[in-house]
This record gives structure tokens, C-alpha cells and sequence, in this order.
């Protein structure tokens, strides 16, 4: 274990086609509710196909703010989720803000491809114009913010500004893992003291046209299925693939120094994290584990616990064919040989895969989990793949005192990222 | 200072600026290794793709690959190559990449098909034409961490790893992250880059936030450092090129919605207050005009980014190339390096010869 600082949860907000409150989310946990559903964007029409959408109009959450800031959260759906996230966060901010220097405070945020919406654009005769120069026709520039042409480390700089986050940021470009890896490096760094406070999170979207029809053609995603809702069965016999989903998601980390000083109860402790690199294909994982197996134990020794202590593993479980059954494998094998039967799921069925921001979907997910004792089943996991020491929640949620949990998120071309979680007492 | 000392033992770069470092003397090759044969361009911002593909190992692979990647491969190649490491010594190693992720990489492909998207009338008519058109490995083109996977891959890298974006101020967080693993990770060798492809779309994204009257003109421009701790140096008998004397950073972000460029007062406080070398590297956020090669301003000053446009996340790295180059040939004791980037935040990087 590395010493140092200990690290807290002391809040957290997410966007989620589940909900946008804690609350809500909790409650379509505890229903089992899955948000898989043809999509109401032109292109999932005319493809048709689906995808887990986030239903709740967000405009009311920003329309206080800048002109600009307004402009692009209309043309970019991943700013929309991001700042609505972060104000729907804002007031519960207070005491740690005034009890940390702005030096000491810093956002790590999850970011996916900037891809444009063409949707959004409007439609008449191009003569031949490249998609950068129709944006240039169409961008509006205001301050230093570009409308059309928005850099990826954007959500970040916003964030910081609003927050006084000037400790440091980093905006993390990890695909599916970018979120649990900026919960990672903001943990990391409170640890270490460089800094007593993080909002660390991520947000995500793919619900454009190219985006989506991108995603589709890779053959990943369970579409052109006649119930949506049960596209998407990770650790099934019979998955077929992945449900597309989007969000955004923010922890706010904090020192044990700080939590006292400002006099606020801790959710949760973050005891350790484990990254590594499969270095096999872009397209798949490595079959062998090898990779993913070293994130895990990496983690956990970082957290300094054996796998026996472990309560419940929220898995990547994506519903592929490949992740599926080299995740379960590495975690059979790991948690198998401890002599227990570590509790474990896949949430991807009801929220979807939010790639950028998958893992700080989860890693909520799983927090609320531990704060109401709630261990939330695969609700689509009929026909389990089979793996010893492994105990696949299906079906129904069940009720179990969750003391320490692990989150995983694996991203394309190899990149795992591990978490590990702790009641606090 | 660093608690436990960490070396750059060796950097690979490639940009087009090379053909007019040359005008500096012979001295910088011996420090900063470029992939053989360099690819010479005509373009003064723009490293020519088609030649990179030339020096890839495998030019099927390369085909799917965007400029930045291809770029960031060659050079590890080359790096890993030139250094002997083990097969255990490349599993352990962590890689931390900052990328510009420029959208140009794989514009072309999407360019053609807005076009027509745009102007069909039948919504549902251009969006099944989209989908049809869309090539099934597009969105593997657009992988945000494309660069440091298919480095993993080629290498055998298997360590901790982040990839990070996108101006200039990464470039100080991957060398920071890289120390990190060496002082309290317990790793000995860690690979650290930066990425920056030039991209009309780059440009109009940072357009807006450089002081009004200046302009941006992004240049390619990629680094790659190796940093290693004593013992493993030591144990592989390489002598380091330059110690890392100091990482600094003031990281508050400027007012996104004013008008008035990143303060200089800031800006020149936060040398004065960190200079602590004879000669200072700087790198500015924006092109104002200046021509030439980088010259010394008097006072040991050095514009590192004169005449050859914005090297955006790769400009900190680069000034500490030409730091180390610097040093190892011996014409100073220690650089100091400044960076600003476009949301004002500072960095500063120092380092110092071994003896």
C-alpha cells in the first residue's frame, strides 16, 4: 500500500439515463429498471437501432449561464451533460470550497472523441464545402470560446473556472476507462497531498450521427433487436453485444484533513487503484487476461487487502463476446482462489455502455450500492457463463451489507483501469 | 526539487523545425535522435504523413493509422530500439502520452459525406447514406488513446499509463506523472510524450483564445523522453543527458469569457519568480511574427518557438529537448523552461547537468 493521505467520497452527482439525482437513480436500481429504447435521434431511425438515452430535459441547468457556454451545450450533447452535472453539484460545494484554497483544488475529467454533430447543422446546398469550412460559416466566437470548434480539454476549463479549481486539471482521453482513470489520478494526487480536493468524473455521448453510425459499423452493438430493453446481456450465453449509452458523472474527492476542517461526513473511502496496458489488439482484449488481471491485483495491493474482503465487483461487463469472458475469467481467477464467492455484476444493461463516461457511471452506481446495502443484479442475465468463486447477481437485486467494492472499466485498445472502494465506519 | 532525482536518458522528436535547428550546428543530434532517415518536408509546419508511413514498420498498419499515431510509433520504435530493454523492462514501463488530438486525422473520411448529408433533403435518405458510408474502422481512427495503444502494442509496454490532453500544460503533467512512478511507484523507466498535430481544426479551436491581434499557426511537433531513475541507470550503464531539477506550475485558468488575452504580468511574474538558471527556454502560446531560428534575447533568454508556429501540447517538451541538448553538450549547468498555454496556466520545467 502506499502511504499517505486518506481519500474520501464526499458527494457525488451524475446524469444518467437512470436519472439525474441520487435519488432517482436509486430508485431505478431498486426497480430494475432498463433504459434500452429506440432512439428518438434521426439517425437511430432511419438505422434503427438503439440506445439508452438520457430522457430529462437539461436546459433549465444552464440557462443562467453565458451565452456562449448555452451555444455550445446545444451543439455539443457531452457539454450539456458536463455543465448540468456540475451545477446540479454546485450548491452542495460551499463548506469544502471555503475551506480549500483554490490551489488546492482540481478536476480530472473523462472526455470522448469530439465528433461534430452534423445533425445540428442546418441543411441546404454545401457546393462543395469541407465540414470545416461549413463550421467556420456557422461558429460563433465569443470571449475565447469557439461555439463550433470546441477543444477536448473544454469541460475541464470550465469546471475549473466555475469552481476555482486551480490546483491543477486533467482532462483524460482514455476511451472507456478515461473516468475511472481520472478518479484515479485525482485520488492519487490527494494522496500524495499535492492537493486536499478533486471533483473527478467524466461525460460522454455518442448519440450523433457519425459517432453512432461509427460505433455501429464496428459491430459491437446489440441493435435491430425486437425488445430493446433486452438487447444488451452481459455474462449471457446468448449476448450479442453492447447498448450505446451517455452521461457525465462528478465525485467530489476530499483529504481526511479537509473532510474534519470543513466538518462533512465522508460517504465513502477510495483505498486503491490499479492501471495497465494489454498491449494486444485495438480491437479486442487479450484473451489471455493478462493485462486486466494486472490492473486488478495492482489495485488491490494498493489497497492493501486480499481478495477475500472483497464484497461485490461492478464489472465492465459490456455484454461483447470478448470482454465478457476474459473479465470473468480474471476475476474467477483472482477472487476464486481466495476460497469465497465474491458478489459481482454488470449495471450496462440498464444505463448502457457510456464509454468516457462508463466508469464514473459505475463507480456511482456501485456507491450507492454500498450506501443502501443494495447489490444490483444483471437484470437481462438469464443463462450465466460459468466461472468458480464468482457469484453472478442475476435477475434480482439482492440485500447484502457491502463493506469493500471494486469497480473495472476496460477500454478499446487495451487500457484497464481499477478501483477500489470502502465503507467508511 | 525532486525527492528522489529522476534523469531524461535519452528523446526522440520529430517536427519540421529540425531543418532549421540544423542551422544551430551539428551538436543538437547527438542529443535529440530523430528516426533515420529524417523525413524532410516542404511544408514549415507539417511533417509529410506519406513519408512517416515510409519509416513505419508495417505500412498496412500504418494506413490505419492517424498522423499523430503513426508519428508517436516511429518514435518509440526508435527509442525502444536504440536502448536496449528486456523483455521485463518494456512490461514494466509505464507510458504517459498529452495528445492535441487533432480531428484532421480522419476528416477526410467525413469531409465528402457532410457534404452530401447536408444537402439531402430526405433526412432519413442522408442518414442511411451516412450510415452506409461510414468505413467499419472509423471509429477505431478516432480512438483518443489510439496512440499510446498501438505503442503498447509494437513495444510490448504493458505498465501504468494515462493519455492526456491537449495543450501545453500536459505537457508538463505526463513529465510530472512520469516522475511520480520512478519516486514513489517504485517503477526505474518511464516513457513520456507529447503529440501535436497540426490541424486546420486545432487552429479555429484555439483560435479564439489567444490575445486579440495574434494569430496561431500549429506546427507538428512530437517528443518522446526517457526518464529513469540512478539505479536503472546504473544497471543498463548509460549516462543520462540531464537531471530534472524542478517542476513548477501556477494552473488558474483565465476568464473563459474576456476578451483581453492571458496577463503578462502574470506571465513575467511567474518567471522572475522561478528562474533560477543562466539560460531560460520559453515557448509562447501564439505566433506574434517573429522569424528565424531561436536566438538568444540577451539575459540568456531563448525563444524556442520562434518562426517555427505553435507547437501547442508538445512546446514545453520540446524547449526541454533543446534544454537537454543544451546541457549535454555542455554550454550551460542548467535551463530553465517556460511554458504558457492558451487558458493562461504556466509551467515551468528545470534541469541541470549531472555533475
Amino acid at each position: 500500500m502506499s502511504n499517505g493521505n486518506r481519500v474520501f467520497v464526499v458527494d457525488y452527482q451524475a446524469i444518467s439515463p437512470l436519472g439525474i439525482t441520487n435519488e432517482e437513480i436509486l430508485q431505478s436500481i431498486e426497480q430494475k429498471r432498463l433504459c434500452g429504447a429506440p432512439l428518438s435521434m434521426r439517425a437511430g431511425k432511419s438505422i434503427g437501432t438503439i440506445g439508452a438515452e438520457v430522457k430529462a430535459p437539461l436546459s433549465d441547468y444552464y440557462t443562467h449561464e453565458h451565452e456562449v457556454l448555452r451555444e455550445m451545450c446545444n451543439f455539443n450533447r457531452k457539454m450539456e451533460l458536463t455543465l448540468s452535472c456540475y451545477n446540479l453539484l454546485e450548491p452542495r460545494l460551499e463548506a469544502l470550497y471555503n475551506a480549500c484554497a483554490p490551489d488546492r483544488r482540481a478536476v480530472a475529467y473523462g472526455w470522448g472523441i469530439d465528433i461534430v454533430n452534423i445533425d445540428k447543422l442546418p441543411k441546404g446546398p454545401q457546393n462543395g464545402r469541407s465540414l470545416i469550412e461549413i463550421l467556420q460559416d456557422h461558429n460563433r466566437r465569443l470571449g475565447k470560446i469557439n461555439t463550433m470548434f470546441n477543444p477536448n480539454d473544454i469541460a475541464s476549463m470550465v469546471i475549473a473556472r466555475k469552481g476555482q479549481l486551480f490546483g491543477w486539471q486533467k482532462t483524460i482521453l482514455t476511451a472507456c476507462a478515461s473516468s475511472s482513470q481520472a478518479i484515479g489520478t485525482a485520488f492519487e494526487s490527494i494522496r500524495s497531498g499535492d492537493i486536499h480536493m478533486a471533483l473527478a468524473g467524466g461525460g460522454d455521448s455518442l448519440f450523433d450521427p457519425i459517432s453512432f453510425s461509427g460505433f455501429s459499423k464496428l459491430g459491437i452493438i446489440a441493435s435491430r433487436c425486437e425488445q430493446p430493453q433486452k438487447s444488451c446481456k452481459p455474462f449471457d450465453l446468448n449476448r450479442r453485444g453492447t447498448l450505446l449509452g451517455e452521461g457525465s458523472g462528478l465525485l467530489v474527492l476530499a483529504s481526511e484533513e479537509l473532510v474534519e476542517r470543513a466538518g462533512i461526513t465522508p460517504k465513502l473511502e477510495i483505498l486503491g487503484y490499479g492501471t495497465s496496458l494489454d498491449g494486444y489488439k485495438i480491437t479486442a482484449p487479450d484473451p489471455s487476461g493478462s493485462g486486466i488481471y494486472t490492473a486488478i491485483t495492482d489495485a488491490l495491493s494498493d489497497a492493501d487487502i486480499s481478495p477475500e474482503v472483497v464484497d461485490y465487483v461492478n464489472m465492465h461487463g459490456t455484454g461483447t463476446i470478448a470482454n465478457d469472458e476474459v473479465e470473468l475469467k480474471v476475476v474467477s481467477d483472482i477472487y476464486g482462489k481466495s476460497g469465497h464467492s465474491v458478489l459481482a455484476s454488470s449495471t450496462k444493461d440498464r444505463h448502457g455502455h457510456q464509454i468516457a463516461a462508463a466508469g464514473i457511471q459505475e463507480f456511482i452506481i456501485t456507491a450507492l450500492a454500498m450506501e443502501h446495502s443494495l447489490v444490483p443484479c444483471t437484470v437481462n442475465l438469464e443463462k450465466p457463463l460459468s466461472a468458480e468463486g464468482v457469484d453472478l447477481v442475476q435477475g434480482e437485486n439482492r440485500r447484502h451489507n457491502l463493506n469493500v467494492c471494486v469497480s473495472n472499466s476496460f477500454a478499446f485498445g487495451g487500457v484497464n483501469s481499477v478501483l477500489v472502494m470502502r465503507k467508511v465506519k | 526539487m525532486c525527492s528522489e532525482a529522476v534523469y531524461i536518458s535519452d528523446i526522440v522528436m520529430v517536427s519540421p523545425a529540425f531543418a532549421s535547428l540544423q542551422e544551430l550546428g551539428d551538436k543538437w543530434k547527438e542529443v535529440i535522435h530523430a528516426p533515420s532517415p529524417l523525413p524532410e518536408t516542404d511544408d514549415p509546419y507539417s511533417v509529410d504523413t506519406a513519408k512517416l508511413m515510409s519509416l513505419s514498420l508495417s505500412e498496412k498498419n500504418s494506413k490505419a493509422m492517424r498522423k499523430e499515431v503513426l508519428a508517436s510509433l516511429i518514435l518509440c520504435e526508435n527509442l525502444l530500439g536504440r536502448d536496449s530493454f528486456s523483455h521485463m523492462d518494456r512490461a514494466a514501463m509505464s507510458l504517459y502520452l498529452a495528445t492535441g488530438l487533432s480531428f484532421e486525422g480522419y476528416a477526410d473520411q467525413i469531409n465528402t459525406i457532410t457534404s452530401t448529408f447536408l444537402e439531402n433533403s430526405d433526412e432519413d435518405a442522408a442518414h442511411a447514406m451516412l450510415y452506409k458510408r461510414i468505413h467499419p474502422l472509423f471509429a477505431l481512427k478516432t480512438l483518443t488513446n489510439a496512440s499510446v495503444c498501438h505503442i503498447a502494442q509494437a513495444l510490448g509496454i504493458r505498465g501504468r499509463n494515462a493519455t492526456i490532453g491537449s495543450t501545453s500544460y500536459a505537457g508538463l503533467q505526463v513529465i510530472k506523472e512520469g516522475c511520480k512512478e520512478l519516486q514513489k511507484r517504485g517503477a526505474e523507466i518511464a516513457l513520456v510524450g507529447t503529440a501535436n498535430e497540426t490541424a486546420l481544426f486545432s487552429n479555429e479551436s484555439f483560435g479564439g483564445i489567444v490575445p486579440p491581434g495574434s494569430y496561431i499557426t500549429g506546427s507538428d511537433c512530437f517528443v518522446f523522453y526517457l526518464l529513469e531513475t540512478e539505479n536503472s541507470l546504473e544497471k543498463r550503464g548509460v549516462d543520462p543527458l540531464c537531471r530534472i531539477k524542478k517542476m513548477e506550475c501556477d494552473a488558474s485558468v483565465a476568464d473563459l469569457f474576456c476578451e483581453q488575452g492571458v496577463s503578462q504580468e502574470k506571465e513575467l511574474q511567474f518567471y522572475k519568480n522561478h528562474r533560477e538558471s543562466e539560460k531560460v527556454l520559453f515557448s509562447a502560446p501564439y505566433d506574434t511574427g517573429w522569424d528565424g531560428v531561436p536566438t538568444t534575447h540577451g539575459d540568456g533568454l531563448i525563444h524556442t518557438h520562434k518562426g517555427f508556429g505553435n507547437f501547442g501540447v508538445s512546446s514545453l517538451l520540446f524547449s526541454g529537448a533543446l534544454g537537454a541538448s543544451l546541457i549535454s553538450a555542455g554550454e550551460t549547468k542548467s535551463v530553465d523552461c517556460f511554458d504558457i498555454d492558451c487558458y493562461g496556466r504556466l509551467s515551468a520545467l528545470s534541469l541541470e547537468a549531472i555533475k
